[in-house]
């Protein structure tokens, strides 16, 4: 195990090389007066910052704020996703129905959305978690139905020889077996809520990350409103990892099917 | 003699610099970019641009509508514009955090009685009526962190509130009577002429009037520039400064008139009609430090900054001594 770690680690070095190569030039560009420091604060003082942020405390309550928001809409949306998606991909008839709304919705940039949402939900709560929603929705139920038509028939068949109702056979077999795609998707739907989350926080105004990126902006604070996009860019490294973790457990088999 | 190359590239080069040269000779307006707001805070630069007393400076103004000043320094910042009109809160938090900006002009005012240039209104009938009323309500302003922000806030703490307990929206002047009217938001701090527009169709009522209540004589809002352009470009400023100081003479000299009233509703998009209504904010053509430190005290107060502001330094000599 130390043998993959180091290895893991070897194959990770040059990237992180250039991360603090980057981030050396920039403090040196700051240092010598190259750029204006109002506008790029030097690194060193992001991180103090950063620092003093995540040591009083103060990232809580707004990092709280975004992920109630993201996980809400994000489960919420998914298990939607994905019980339409189980349906559509099993009886024709209700792909037949939801198929051409779903083919229309999904190529809007979902961002477009909301001037008209927050002219039906206002800029509360719902309209952020209907817009997060939204945008979770479209890759799940897509890549579920795309999983379920990509099962093996032999499994169905086996399954049915067996004496399994129709219940069982989608939640038992085609479900796990669906499994790997609808992972897929709904990585895609994290990234793509915590944009929209984000984004919806910046012009509702009632806190969260989103919100205080903008605030540190319009209070001039650049050294806070970095320091909060750092934030929010370990956030979305943490719930990628996070999410890579929660794929290998539920679905490592896929790895072991045979071709 | 024969056409070689070099001579063909030497007569095409010849050839190419002629126009440039007789472009030369003409181009003498200088351009600037001017960001701005569509309220009646900016008339007078309007009226200049409209009555021509910029180009007779030899100045080409082309103009960049933002939300605020929230929107607009930051885009002075870049120097994607050199002159940016902005509200007094959002310029003293630039000051602090050093970003070189300077204030070149005076710009829209409050008196000592209301009406103010902006009030605080709600639906007809909403029965919002304190401070302690708006807890657990909104209120649309422009942007936060600015005046409109600020003087909403010490309104609702006046009143009995916790200003924390409001949630302030963003919504551009332009949309506030509309946002209120459908709903967003329950109350909107909205400035002229959308304010009178919104009263005048009943579409909404006068609650209260922040800025009257808070302060006397708050210097709202002025043209600013960078350190760095200003001691490039002095005679630009001059230039750019006589121009709106004439602007402001007109309107004086002018207001209520037709004329007047069409600049007015061009830039807004409103109706003329609904132009005739509206109360004139008091343009002064400088501004007084002291009432820039009585607004920096509000903003200690509500924990917007710490530590000394250096008022006088902010203001440059065209904001101090009125350019004729």
């Amino acid at each position: 195990m130390i043998d993959r770690l180091a290895r893991g680690a070897a194959e990770r070095a040059p990237g992180a090389a250039l991360i603090l190569a980057l981030l050396a030039a920039i403090e040196a560009a700051v240092r010598a007066g190259a750029v204006n420091v109002a506008l790029v604060p030097a690194p060193t003082r992001i991180a103090e910052r950063l620092g003093e942020i995540i040591a009083s405390g103060a990232f809580a309550a707004p990092l709280a704020a975004t992920l109630w928001l993201l996980f809400s809409a994000y489960f919420a949306a998914s298990a939607l996703a994905v019980g339409l998606g189980l349906l559509m991909g099993r009886y024709r008839a209700v792909d037949n129905l939801f198929e051409p709304l779903i083919e229309l919705l999904r190529p809007l940039p979902k961002p477009a959305l909301l001037p008209p949402l927050i002219l039906f939900l206002g800029l509360g709560a719902p309209m952020k978690l209907v817009i997060v929603g939204l945008a979770v929705f479209f890759p799940v139920v897509i890549n579920t139905v795309q999983g379920v038509r990509g099962v093996d028939p032999v499994l169905i068949d086996t399954a049915r020889t067996f004496g399994h109702g129709q219940r069982n056979i989608l939640l038992k077999v085609i479900l796990p077996s669906a499994l790997p795609f609808i992972l897929a998707g709904m990585r895609v739907s994290l990234a793509l809520g915590l944009i929209l989350a984000v984004i919806a926080e910046m012009l509702a105004g009632t806190g969260g990350l989103g919100y205080l990126v903008l605030d540190m902006q319009r209070s001039f604070k650049v050294t806070d409103m970095y320091a909060w996009l750092v934030l929010l860019a370990v956030l979305g490294y943490a719930l990628n990892a996070g999410f890579n973790r929660v794929e290998r457990r539920a679905a490592h088999w896929a790895l072991a099917q045979p071709t | 003699m024969t056409l070689t190359r070099r001579r063909f590239t030497a007569a095409a080069a010849a050839g190419a610099a002629l126009p440039l040269l007789a472009t030369r000779a003409h181009a003498q307006a200088v351009k600037l970019r001017v960001s701005t707001i569509p309220i009646i805070d900016t008339a007078g630069m309007q009226v200049a641009l409209a009555k021509g007393f910029f180009k007779d400076e030899g100045l080409e103004i082309d103009t960049t509508p933002t939300a605020g000043g929230a929107a607009g320094l930051p885009a002075l910042a870049a120097g994607q514009v050199q002159i940016a009109f902005s509200n007094i809160i959002s310029t003293v938090l630039a000051e602090k955090q050093n970003l070189g900006f300077q204030i070149i002009s005076g710009g829209s005012a409050t008196s000592d009685a209301p009406p103010d240039l902006a009030g605080l209104v709600t639906k007809p009938g909403a029965g919002l009526k304190t401070g302690k009323d708006f807890e657990g309500k909104s209120i649309a302003v422009n942007t936060r962190n600015n005046i409109i922000w600020l003087y909403a806030r010490a309104w609702v703490k006046k009143t009995g509130g916790d200003p924390d307990k409001v949630t302030y929206l963003e919504v551009p002047f332009p949309q506030m009577i509309d946002a209120v009217r459908g709903g967003r938001g329950d109350a909107a701090f909205v400035v002229e002429p959308f304010f009178s527009a919104g009263r005048a169709a009943n579409a909404v009522e006068l609650v209260a009037w922040p800025y009257n209540s808070t302060q006397k004589r708050i210097p709202v809002a002025q043209f600013v520039a960078s350190k760095a352009f200003i001691a490039a470009n002095a005679g630009t400023i001059e230039k750019f400064v006589r121009a709106y100081n004439k602007g402001v003479d007109w309107m004086n000299a002018n207001k209520g008139s037709d004329e007047w009233a069409g600049i007015i509703a061009g830039y807004t998009r409103l109706k003329p009609e609904q132009i005739k209504s509206i109360g004139l904010p008091l343009f002064d053509k400088t501004v007084d430090p002291k009432g820039i430190d009585e607004t920096v005290a509000l903003m200690r107060d509500h924990k917007m900054i710490e530590g000394p502001v250096d008022t006088k330094a902010m203001l440059y000599k065209t904001a101090v001594t009125a350019v004729k």
